[in-house]
């Protein structure tokens, strides 16, 4: 019982994840951008953790939630907010 | 039936309103109206999702993948204190 419900969580992350890739990449605004690349990395994390990875969970998640949102917020700072058409 | 037995059934009994909450949560992510309102309800979901991985190294019976939940709930923390930093000085900290 336990396995098939690990399996059916597995399955609901993993189209969780495509889809806030997909809208990461068809958005305008940059910030609501990087706020659902954010989403994406968090469904990743829980993959890696059903997957029993610990270890790989405890570095992917500060680089992925903490590290990169906070480079491309600076990157962004710096140039435009709002992609042209 | 024992002790244990009780509490994985109440635990596989409480997850599906967690997976309501995480859907109700992603759907106000997607379709908030202002930034504030996605950042709120991606903090909100990762905090549940923190509560949700605990019940599930209970479930699996494997204390190490607590460490994880403290993490995640850490560093998405960091994540709000960016994005907030962002929008009031337009500034990171440099």
């Amino acid at each position: 019982m336990i396995k098939e419900f690990t399996l059916a969580f597995l399955m609901l992350v993993s189209i969780a994840s495509v889809i806030a890739a997909y809208l990461a990449i068809k958005e305008r605004d940059m910030v609501r951008a990087i706020v659902y690349s954010a989403i994406q990395s968090a469904m990743y994390a829980l993959i890696f953790y059903i997957l029993m990875a610990p270890d790989i969970v405890l570095v992917y998640v500060p680089v992925s939630v903490g590290l990169t949102p906070a480079i491309l917020l600076f990157v962004t700072k710096k140039t435009e907010r709002y992609d042209g058409d | 039936m024992s002790l244990e037995h009780q509490v994985t059934l109440f635990i596989l009994f409480v997850f599906p309103f967690y997976l309501l909450a995480f859907t109700l949560y992603i759907i106000r992510a997607i379709r908030g109206p202002s930034i504030p309102d996605t950042v709120l309800a991606i903090d909100a979901l990762s905090f549940d999702i923190a509560a949700f991985l605990a019940l599930l190294s209970i479930i699996y019976r494997s204390p190490i993948l607590i460490a994880c939940t403290i993490v995640l709930a850490l560093w998405v923390y960091a994540l709000d204190i960016y994005v907030s930093k962002y929008f009031t000085h337009k500034e990171m900290g440099e």
